[in-house]
């Protein structure tokens, strides 16, 4: 009786849940294809174009060069497996269109995934599989979702067209200063140098997850001259060097780069930069001529925090970012804020706000991050002093779902593994972030196939999931 | 020959009673030009003296009586005399009449002995067109040993200088080394260079040229690509008589006094790369790059060595002539060199009127030591049918080897202040072995015949093979951390662990191989009864040239735990291919690796015309067709892979001359040149050597023009008595399509690169005047010529406007003066001879002024080089007929090399205060110094 009675209970529940919300359906989309399926039957080499179909696996012998109007695309939950260190060579349009329950996955199958401590001696990750997409500039579009990118980053054994060198060992390599390249939700692990490096665009890094990018250097995104757009909501972590950076060199007569970085979770960055020295390897840079926005950001452990560079006109490396205020562009001024810091010695601690002992600085100490920086340097502070930030270490406890905090491998810890960087609900970043800034949206196409899937705003959360769902769905 | 002389002699008795001097002057009995250092004898008694710098000779307190007078002088028939001395004072002048057989190679024919001054002298008096000569005398009694060294003190040229201090490439005129040419015994050579055409002149021992020709105006019979000038080597030919000379001597480098030098060993050093050995695209393995040759020892004090020796005859009648002439030189220099390291990146200027400043990133030390090796080896054998109907074979090897070491240190510089200047936050130090072996090779047989009374023909064939290898030029390096203790101003340093970084190891070598034939008609006749020379004739040229480069980068292999591999010695570093392609080098698609072939067909038709004693002009039409073809290793996606290109150049041209007086001259010249691009210009070619530290990228542009050149010269000359001579001349030269590097991109993405390109016109004008005045005993020369060039190359100018903060990146052409162009260029020197005591001495003076050495892709950032003074010094003593031992000082006020970028010098004082600084208003970024040389020797004459 007291079964059934509770039975009952629970079907009123239900029914007045079904009563007062509308029905909940999955329908499915039409499955987008172009152009004539791209046979498996036999390694793929050469040039290519049309559909690799849904769930099948394909293998790539040697490079495959996707021609100037041509378009490829691969459908949801393909495996592609590429021997050699081949490369695509994109001319064309390319699209890989997984979904979040039928993700594609793009790897060298020789190589396998590892837990735990990792060295860039020994882990496999970042001694390059396969190479890397190279956009040309007549690539108008590049769109990749819910993809894995995994052990990419052999290589070039020489330039596939002019621009890039023999021996670049990028995953995604980016020049169309006119084109649109979109990321999202998508994962990269492994590589021995930068991630993704663009040279100008339109581009949308949103919800991805990289894990273990650069061997002894190398960025997850790097920015260069001309390149507009966001990245948000990205968990970076094990990172050579910087997670995020922007930087507006080389260059032709290209507009300034302009990103807006916000709600990015940035774990364990910056220990595996050896052989450049100075405040240049921790999570977000700003650098160059570049103008950035840089607010929401959970960065923990990381061995630099957000970066403005500075410079003096006799010996800068790297030079000032751009500050000024300005008419034009989706970024008016460099702006940050409201980014949040965890700390697990002292020498964190002290470059939270980075110190200028190598090169110059000129980040301003923000009331409004967490822990207050301003508070902690006072207002005599000159930029790029040494200050001690001890009493910093082990404050400030991010409360992640399933990553302990203190953890003092932060050096080695590179992936993911089993952790969970979601926000406990008493975390103290939960509601903390600033809704006050816009996104880049001027260039960037919105589109379920053909762009991005969702500009996703600012957070109310700090960090890239937020207790409301929004964010990173990884 | 017939009558082998005693004499001729011609006596002009001017007073004849009481003798007790004999004393008058020597002259040539063509040209009636005093003759220098001819050698008077009189017996009994066994008196002898020799001529003044004014060709006096002087016998003092003479008894009265009958003597027996000889006047002997190279390449002149010997007087054998008696003369009658009474008691009063005696002058007697004499003649002497050259007595030199062989013919001729050159256009300009002349006789006498062509190792003299006075030979020089002449050939610039009577050619047809604008010459300057520098004969093998005036070489030896100068302070050079290469030809290079010897060029920089010819009116108008300046020369560029190697890593050792000693001249590689002259620049004439203010014309970069491209525009010139390099001929022996008048055919052009190939270059050993690995990317241009012109001739390095160091890699040709000075002792083994019998004179030095730099023409600046070129006639119909000419290639028609000298618009900056020709240097001409005439190599030594057999002499009249068995002629046996050499020299050894040794020296010394006072830089060495300073540190030792640094010695590695070649034994283990490949002459192939890997992929060339086992096939492109097979991996190398780490095995195959021995760490032997990047281990260095110390040599205390070096010494140099120097050895010649010239053997030489006629046979058969005098109709078989023979020469061999060899050097060796071994030479052990260097140099300390500091540089500021310019950034590629730089931050916009505050406003768009405002200047765009260089920033350093790096400061460098370095120091070079540099063994080189030079091997002359020529010989001529020639053969006379009949007066008019020879034939030579001339053969030369010439091989430069240099054995470079290069000792870095790398000082990354942060924002602190540490002992009065900027301190760094990271120290590099880096090895690096450079081995080169470069080399002439030519073979020219040539002929002379005359076909009829009024036909003669002369012809060549000549074989070319110029060389340059460079077998593993490797660079191991280390890298630590440099803490201060504190910001701001700090008081002490702590350094990190040293690390191994990736180690790079390069093979290059490049070929040019130079088929040539030449054939020449001449027709002597009358038109309107005037002497004329009609000439008509062709050459044909097929040069086949490769290129082939080679880049390993060897990566460290982190230790365990860790981001970086611990140095502990070279030895045990340990190094891995990654990214795992590094093993294949990068041969397979390098565009640095290409084949070139160049054919090129002319034909001419030239008159000599002369009005009288006192005007002639030599004019015509020359015609020139160029087929160019390459490929480059480049992939086949990328443009520029290869390139086929062909034009064709009609050069017309006139050189007059107008005789004032016998000593007085007037020209004018008219002629039409060409540049054709470097190899390496045209092919798409990145060349990052160096990019970060010395300089920015280059790369090639297939669609450069050559360049087509008006060339406008003027000179008044005079040639009064002796060797003293003066001339005063102008020039003006329009160039159509000059070629020059300005700013390039390979694409969107990739960093600024200086590419060549055609400028529109160039405009280059200037005024040359050279004097040389000698009294008794001493001697003045020199020469001063003044260049005004202007081009218009694009540049880049980013900035920022203060009304908006916008920032702007444009291209903005910039007016400058050609790449390494001098405005002012002179010499002076100060000679004495005393030919009683067998005295030589000669003080040298070069000044060049300021000009653009390197090109920056931002405006008005360029590297100018600081205006130099080089002073050296040599002296000859000689100790019977047979013996003269000499000393040669060079770079007598240590003259160093310096470069600055003309902005306001921030680095000068204050908080950022860099090394060496010398100006707030420029910043000096390079200082090499090479410090004194010395070298004395003796050479004997039989």
């Amino acid at each position: 009786m007291k079964n059934l009675r509770n039975a009952l209970l629970l079907l009123s529940v239900l029914a007045l849940a079904s009563c007062s919300k509308k029905d909940k359906a999955v329908i499915s989309v039409p499955l987008l294809q172009v152009g004539k399926s791209v046979s498996n039957t036999a390694p793929l080499s050469g040039a290519i174009k049309g559909t690799m179909l849904a769930d099948q696996t394909y293998t790539i012998s040697g490079d495959v060069t996707i021609n100037a109007g041509d378009t490829l695309l691969i459908q949801k939950g393909v495996k592609v497996n590429v021997l050699n260190g081949a490369n695509f060579i994109v001319n064309g349009i390319f699209l890989t269109l997984g979904t979040k329950t039928d993700p594609i996955t793009i790897t060298d199958p020789s190589k396998a995934k590892t837990t735990g401590a990792s060295s860039a001696a020994t882990d496999v990750a970042y001694v390059g599989g396969w190479g890397g997409i190279y956009c040309n500039q007549s690539c108008p579009l590049l769109v990749i979702k819910w993809t894995h990118l995994d052990f990419g980053g052999a290589g070039l054994a020489a330039p596939p067209f002019t621009g890039p060198s023999t021996g670049d060992q990028y995953i995604v390599y980016w020049q169309n200063p006119n084109g649109a390249f979109i990321m999202e939700d998508s994962w990269i692990y492994g590589g021995p140098d930068d991630a993704v490096r663009f040279y100008g665009g339109h581009i949308n890094m949103m919800r991805n997850t990289l894990e273990k990018c650069g061997g002894t250097g190398g960025d997850g995104f790097n920015a260069k001259g001309g390149t507009q757009g966001n990245m948000a909501y990205n968990l970076i972590i094990g990172g050579a060097t910087n997670g995020t950076k922007s930087a507006n060199d080389p260059g032709t007569q290209a507009p300034q780069t302009e990103i807006a970085m916000y709600n990015n979770t940035y774990v364990n960055d910056g220990y595996r930069n050896s052989g450049t020295y100075g405040a240049r390897s921790g999570s977000i840079e700003v650098e160059n001529n570049s103008r950035a926005l840089a607010f929401n950001n959970l960065i923990v452990d990381c061995n630099f925090g957000v970066r403005i560079a500075g410079g003096n006109n006799v010996t800068a490396k790297v030079y000032l970012a751009d500050t000024l205020s300005h008419a034009d562009g989706p970024i008016t001024q460099t702006a940050y804020g409201y980014n949040f810091y965890y700390v697990d010695n002292v020498a964190q601690a002290n470059q939270i706000v980075p110190t200028n002992i190598a090169q110059a600085v000129v980040t301003h100490p923000k009331a409004t991050d967490i822990p207050n920086m301003a508070q902690l340097l006072g207002s005599t502070y000159t930029f790029g002093k040494a200050y001690d930030g001890s009493s910093l270490v082990g404050k400030n406890n991010p409360q992640f779902v399933n990553y302990t905090l203190p953890n003092l491998n932060f050096a080695s810890q590179a992936s993911v593994d089993g952790f969970d960087f979601h926000l406990q609900k008493s975390s103290p970043a939960v509601g903390k972030a600033t809704q006050t800034f816009n996104p880049v949206t001027a260039g960037i196409p919105v589109d379920p196939n053909f762009g991005s899937s969702g500009i996703t705003p600012p957070g109310k959360d700090i960090g890239a999931y937020q207790t409301d769902g929004t964010g990173n769905q990884h | 020959m017939k009558q082998f002389s005693t004499f001729f002699l011609f006596l002009f008795l001017a007073s004849a009673s009481y003798a007790s001097t004999l004393s008058g002057y020597i002259y040539d009995k063509d040209s009636k030009e005093q003759l220098v250092g001819a050698t008077v004898t009189l017996q009994p008694g066994a008196l002898h003296t020799a001529t003044l710098l004014n060709g006096k000779y002087q016998f003092n307190n003479l008894h009265s009586g009958k003597y027996e007078l000889k006047i002997s002088y190279i390449g002149y028939k010997t007087i054998d005399t008696t003369i009658n001395v009474a008691d009063d004072n005696l002058k007697i002048n004499f003649f002497l009449a050259p007595n030199y057989s062989s013919l001729n190679t050159v256009t300009i024919s002349a006789t006498g002995n062509k190792e003299t001054d006075s030979y020089a002298k002449k050939i610039e008096q009577r050619a047809n067109n604008l010459v300057n000569i520098v004969s093998a005398n005036s070489i030896a009694i100068s302070p050079d040993i290469t030809v290079a060294n010897v060029m920089a003190r010819v009116s108008g040229v300046s020369v560029e200088r190697g890593n050792t201090g000693d001249g590689q490439y002259v620049i004439i005129r203010g014309m970069d080394p491209r525009y010139n040419t390099t001929l022996i015994n008048g055919i052009k050579i190939p270059s050993p260079d690995n990317k241009q055409r012109y001739v390095p002149l160091d890699i040709f021992p000075a002792d083994l040229v019998e004179n030095i020709g730099l023409y600046k105006s070129l006639t119909p019979d000419m290639e028609g690509d000298g618009t900056g000038g020709v240097v001409n080597m005439m190599m030594r030919t057999a002499p009249d008589q068995l002629r046996i000379e050499g020299n050894v001597g040794a020296g010394y480098s006072q830089l060495f006094s300073l540190r030792p030098f640094e010695h590695y060993n070649t034994a283990t050093i490949n002459s192939k790369s890997p992929a060339e050995i086992t096939g492109l695209g097979v991996p190398a393995m780490i095995a195959d790059f021995p760490y032997q040759n990047l281990l260095t020892s110390n040599i205390k004090t070096p010494v140099n060595s120097n050895f010649n020796l010239i053997v030489g005859d006629r046979f058969f009648d005098k109709k078989l002539g023979v020469i061999f002439a060899g050097s060796y030189q071994n030479t052990y220099a260097g140099n300390n060199t500091f540089r500021l390291v310019e950034n590629a990146t730089l931050t916009p200027a505050p406003s768009p009127n405002a200047q765009m400043l260089q920033v350093f990133p790096d400061y460098l030390t370095r120091q070079y030591s540099s063994l080189t090796n030079r091997v002359g080896l020529i010989s001529t054998i020639d053969y006379k049918f009949d007066a008019n109907n020879y034939i030579s074979l001339f053969g030369s090897y010439l091989q430069l080897n240099e054995n470079r070491e290069r000792y870095t240190n790398d000082l990354l510089l942060g924002n602190y202040s540490y002992q009065g200047f900027v301190g760094g936050f990271e120290q590099g130090f880096e090895t690096q072995t450079r081995t080169d072996r470069s080399g002439v090779y030519t073979g020219i047989l040539h002929g002379k015949d005359r076909l009829s009374n009024s036909l003669t023909t002369d012809w060549s064939i000549a074989y070319s093979v110029a060389k340059q290898q460079l077998p593993d030029m490797a660079a191991f390096s280390t890298l630590q951390s440099i803490n201060p203790n504190n910001s701001g101003v700090a008081e002490s340093l702590t350094y990190g662990p040293l690390e191994v970084r990736p180690e790079s190891r390069q093979w290059e070598h490049n070929s040019d191989r130079d088929l040539s034939a030449f054939l020449n008609l001449h027709y002597n006749t009358k038109v309107f009864d005037n002497k004329t020379i009609i000439s008509i004739g062709g050459m044909a040229r097929h040069k086949t040239r490769n290129d082939f480069d080679n880049i390993y980068s060897l990566n460290y292999i982190p230790d365990a735990n860790s981001t970086y591999e611990a140095y502990t010695s070279i030895p045990s570093a340990k190094f891995q291919f990654q990214p795992a392609t590094d093993a294949l080098g990068n041969a397979a698609s390098n565009g640095g690796v290409y084949d070139f072939t160049e054919n090129v067909q002319a034909g001419y038709a030239e008159a000599m015309y002369y009005i009288g004693e006192h005007f002639d002009a030599t004019f015509g039409l020359r015609v020139e067709n160029t087929n160019q073809f390459y490929d480059s290793s480049l992939p086949a996606t990328i443009a520029g892979k290869s390139a086929n290109i062909s034009y064709m150049d009609f050069q017309p041209s006139i050189n007059a001359r107008y005789a004032l007086s016998n000593t007085a001259n007037l020209r004018l010249s008219y002629f039409k040149s060409i540049l054709r691009p470097a190899y390496s210009d045209l092919v798409p070619y990145l060349d990052n050597t160096g990019f970060g530290q010395d300089n920015f990228p280059s790369l090639g542009n297939p669609n450069l023009q050559h360049s087509k050149v008006d060339n406008y010269d003027f000179r008044y000359e005079v040639f009064p008595a002796g060797l003293d001579q003066y001339m005063i001349g102008a020039f003006f030269k329009t160039i159509v399509d000059p070629i020059e590097y300005g700013v390039g991109t390979t694409g969107f993405a990739a960093a600024y690169t200086l590419s060549p390109f055609n400028f529109g016109t160039a405009h280059n004008f200037g005024l040359e005047a050279v004097f040389r005045k000698f009294f008794g005993s001493f001697g003045v020369g020199g020469n001063y010529t003044y260049t005004h060039s202007l081009i218009n190359s694009t540049k880049v100018f980013q900035y920022r406007d203060p009304a908006d903060n916008s920032y702007h990146s444009i291209n903005v052409n910039q007016p400058r003066p050609l790449q390494g162009q001098a405005a002012n260029v002179g010499n002076v020197s100060l000679l004495y001879k005393d030919s009683k005591t067998g005295t030589d001495a000669q003080l040298a003076m070069v000044y060049t002024g300021e000009r653009i050495d390197l090109l920056s892709v931002y405006k008005n950032l360029d590297n100018w080089e600081r205006p130099t003074v080089n002073l050296d010094f040599s002296a000859q003593k000689e100790f019977s007929k047979h013996y003269i031992i000499y000393i040669k000082v060079n770079n007598l006020l240590n003259t160093p090399y310096e470069l600055v970028v003309k902005q306001p010098n921030q680095a000068f004082s204050g908080n950022e205060k860099l090394p060496l600084q010398e100006s707030p208003n420029y910043a000096t970024i390079e200082n090499d110094k090479y410090y004194a040389r010395y070298n004395i020797g003796f050479r004997f004459k039989f």
